[in-house]
């Protein structure tokens, strides 16, 4: 069964994802995540937990954060905390979470995901030490997604809905412009970085750090048929960040509809149609189906 | 005495010879396949040997970049390369892909592994993981401060390689696909098209432009540590790395002679050592980029950021390479690559010796015949010097505040 994780709302009203059989929520949490609609407050912690375990769904925190010496000591106190949670997983990036895991033997299963999670190789090393999952990074062909998976054991996790983070700096890129420009910052997070060439806008968010996303959202849910077809046992994740609420909502409820019969064009057509007119012409599938080259020379 | 590490990067067989004549401990190559900067020349297996060859005679070490992030399509040949550097000698390989450590030993390949700032190690317990996983050495990510180097070094004890002068990326190396969005070329696999280095318009939340004669610019002013290379000694670092395995001889060779001064004199006499401004001028000379520390003594700011693009004009400055010395006639045989004339005051470097000015009271053609300047490069000329200089020392302009 391929459970469908998707971000966790700003919302008490949780019947719309037990309505369409939402199998768990990606959470983030204040201080230790970012490129979230909705940050959990550390404090409110066991009260989404008891929440979500209520209501029999898996909650995996989302420790995202790129981290320095400095956040070391709030990191490892709320892993020991999160050691006696009923957690299903928590998704890393940085090697501090493994670490601290591992030496210290909390009972955390732990999902890495990162942009260097690109071959089975690498995951194989990180599944001897323990690792329970991965998500792939967006950069990769469904077929190699597919390829990764026939050579690995741990849960895999595939972002089929989003945005996709291009890069992130530490540096205040956008305050720093408007400093060099003597114009007064708008105190939203949120800008565009156009680019003349392609004619595309890039939405840039400055937080603790400043983050670059893709000027289209990543929409790999027809993808969903081919994974089931070749029998690929993995987990779909959603994620809203950036996405109008109520358009985010109805995507959920087509891909659920097309979830129960992946073969069925009809629902397939409608998932389709879904998308157009809730995000018209501000998708496309990444590159699912599409390889990035790396050696100009050979290949141009 | 500390023992630290000057690390030159070399683009090619000739840069790799400059780097470590000029004073380089080690330096940093690129084979043809499994690395990053796959459009530079980078060495065939033959080149690397030769180099290795080359660096253990002169005491140096090569360290060799395979610091690609593996798709499921570039495992072919892995073996059998990593299995060449291992016989040729090379002394460590650079990768970021941490799945080569139980390669190796699955392998029975005997190569030390260093951790490619492409891993971005930011903190104290990634590290830890890393050695005890058999990394045996880390490049450390250029978002760490000084304080955060340093206790890597002092609670993890792992050796560290830290870089102290060129190009700094905008965003946490590794975690940068700018390039594959907006050019379909992978950064992680050596195809970077640097991305941040253009300029955009900046648009507000609502697709309003931002009223500005000024591009929105991310990138960020070079890194120079030079001011605080004492400092790197004493705190323990293993490594002094410099960036730029496509930069040109001219710019290796007067980097790698200026750091190879620096650590040398502080290192003879530490309590009398002093930060020298000429030092400061040559390195600024030969990149013709401004330079800052970034995140070694403080946080960066609008300070660290260019906005009205990068100064890059082509350096006029390097004049001409030695290719030998006529002590019966006291001439310098040299091959020209930028205009000088007759009067001029030119400066002369080289390994291992104080550079010194000369006038070009004459300059010579191969036949012997007077010309007022020096107009073509590559041209092979003769100018008069009493000092005796050395084949691959270089000629340059006199920028020196103090050296008229």
């Amino acid at each position: 069964m391929n459970n469908i994780i998707v971000t966790y709302p700003n919302s008490e009203n949780f019947e719309f994802y037990i309505q369409n059989n939402i199998d768990g929520f990606a959470i983030g949490i204040e201080n230790f995540s970012e490129n979230f609609n909705y940050l959990v407050k550390e404090s409110s912690l066991k009260k989404v937990e008891e929440k979500l375990n209520s209501i029999d769904k898996k909650i995996y925190i989302v420790l995202n954060k790129i981290f320095f010496n400095s956040d070391l000591e709030n990191l490892k106190k709320l892993l020991f905390k999160l050691d006696k949670m009923n957690i299903q997983a928590v998704v890393f990036s940085d090697m501090a979470v493994f670490n601290i895991v591992k030496e210290n033997s909390l009972n955390i299963n732990l999902i890495w995901s990162s942009k260097m999670v690109t071959n089975s190789k690498t995951i194989n090393f990180f599944e001897k030490r323990g690792l329970y999952g991965f998500i792939t990074t967006p950069q990769i062909t469904i077929d190699e997604f597919i390829d990764i998976c026939d050579n690995t054991k741990s849960k895999a996790i595939i972002k089929l809905f989003g945005y996709t983070n291009m890069a992130t700096s530490s540096r205040s890129l956008i305050t720093n412009y408007f400093k060099y420009i003597k114009l007064n910052k708008n105190p939203k997070k949120k800008y565009y970085m156009y680019e003349k060439s392609t004619n595309e806008f890039y939405p840039i968010i400055e937080g603790d750090t400043t983050n670059f996303f893709s000027s289209k959202i990543l929409n790999g849910l027809m993808e969903y048929k081919k994974l089931i077809n070749k029998g690929v046992d993995c987990d779909i994740f959603l994620d809203d960040y950036l996405i109008p609420e109520n358009n985010f909502y109805n995507i959920i409820e087509a891909f659920a509809a097309l979830r129960n019969y992946p073969n069925d064009d009809i629902f397939a057509d409608k998932l389709k149609t879904v998308v157009d007119s809730n995000l018209f012409n501000e998708t496309d599938n990444g590159f699912l189906n599409k390889k990035t080259i790396f050696k100009v020379k050979n290949n141009e | 005495m500390n023992k630290i590490e000057l690390l030159a990067p070399a683009g090619d067989l000739e840069k790799l010879k400059w780097a470590i004549l000029y004073g380089a401990d080690a330096v940093y190559v690129g084979g043809k396949d499994f690395s990053l900067r796959a459009n530079a020349t980078n060495f065939t297996i033959d080149e690397i040997k030769e180099g290795v060859k080359f660096a253990h005679e002169h005491n140096a070490k090569v360290y060799v970049t395979v610091n690609i992030v593996f798709h499921q399509e570039d495992f072919n040949g892995l073996e059998e390369y990593l299995r060449s550097l291992e016989e040729i000698g090379v002394d460590a390989i650079i990768a970021s892909d941490i799945f080569i450590l139980d390669f190796l030993k699955e392998k029975n390949i005997n190569l030390e592994f260093h951790l490619s700032t492409q891993s971005c190690t930011t903190n104290m317990e990634a590290a830890k993981f890393y050695k005890a996983n058999g990394v045996k050495r880390i490049v450390l990510a250029r978002e760490c401060d000084r304080k955060t180097i340093k206790d890597i070094i002092d609670k993890v004890k792992i050796d560290t390689e830290v870089f102290i002068h060129g190009a700094m990326c905008t965003c946490f190396s590794g975690r940068c696909y700018l390039s594959n969005y907006m050019t379909n070329r992978d950064s992680n696999r050596g195809g970077c098209a640097q991305v941040c280095r253009w300029t955009f318009d900046l648009y507000d939340e609502y697709k309003q432009k931002i009223n500005s004669d000024v591009d929105f610019a991310i990138s960020p002013k070079d890194l120079s540590l030079l001011r605080f290379i004492p400092k790197l000694i004493d705190d323990g670092v293993t490594s002094l790395k410099i960036e730029g395995r496509m930069k040109s001889i001219y710019y290796i060779a007067t980097l790698v002679s200026v750091y190879r001064r620096v650590i040398d004199n502080y290192l003879k006499d530490k309590e009398n050592y002093k930060y020298n401004i000429n030092d400061e001028i040559e390195l600024y000379r030969c990149a013709n980029r401004q330079t800052v520390p970034q995140y070694f003594d403080k946080f960066p700011s609008v300070d660290e950021q260019y906005y009205i693009g990068r100064d890059e004009n082509t350096n006029q400055d390097f004049l001409g390479v030695v290719l030998d010395y006529d002590k019966d006639n006291k001439e310098i045989i040299l091959e020209q690559r930028n205009y000088f004339e007759t009067g001029n005051i030119v400066n002369i470097f080289g390994p291992n010796k104080e550079s010194f000015n000369i006038e070009v009271s004459y300059i010579k053609t191969e036949d012997g015949k007077e010309i007022d300047a020096a107009r073509h490069p590559k041209e092979i000329l003769r100018i008069p010097c009493d000092k005796i200089v050395e084949k691959n020392d270089l000629i340059r302009v006199n920028f020196f505040v103090d050296k008229q």
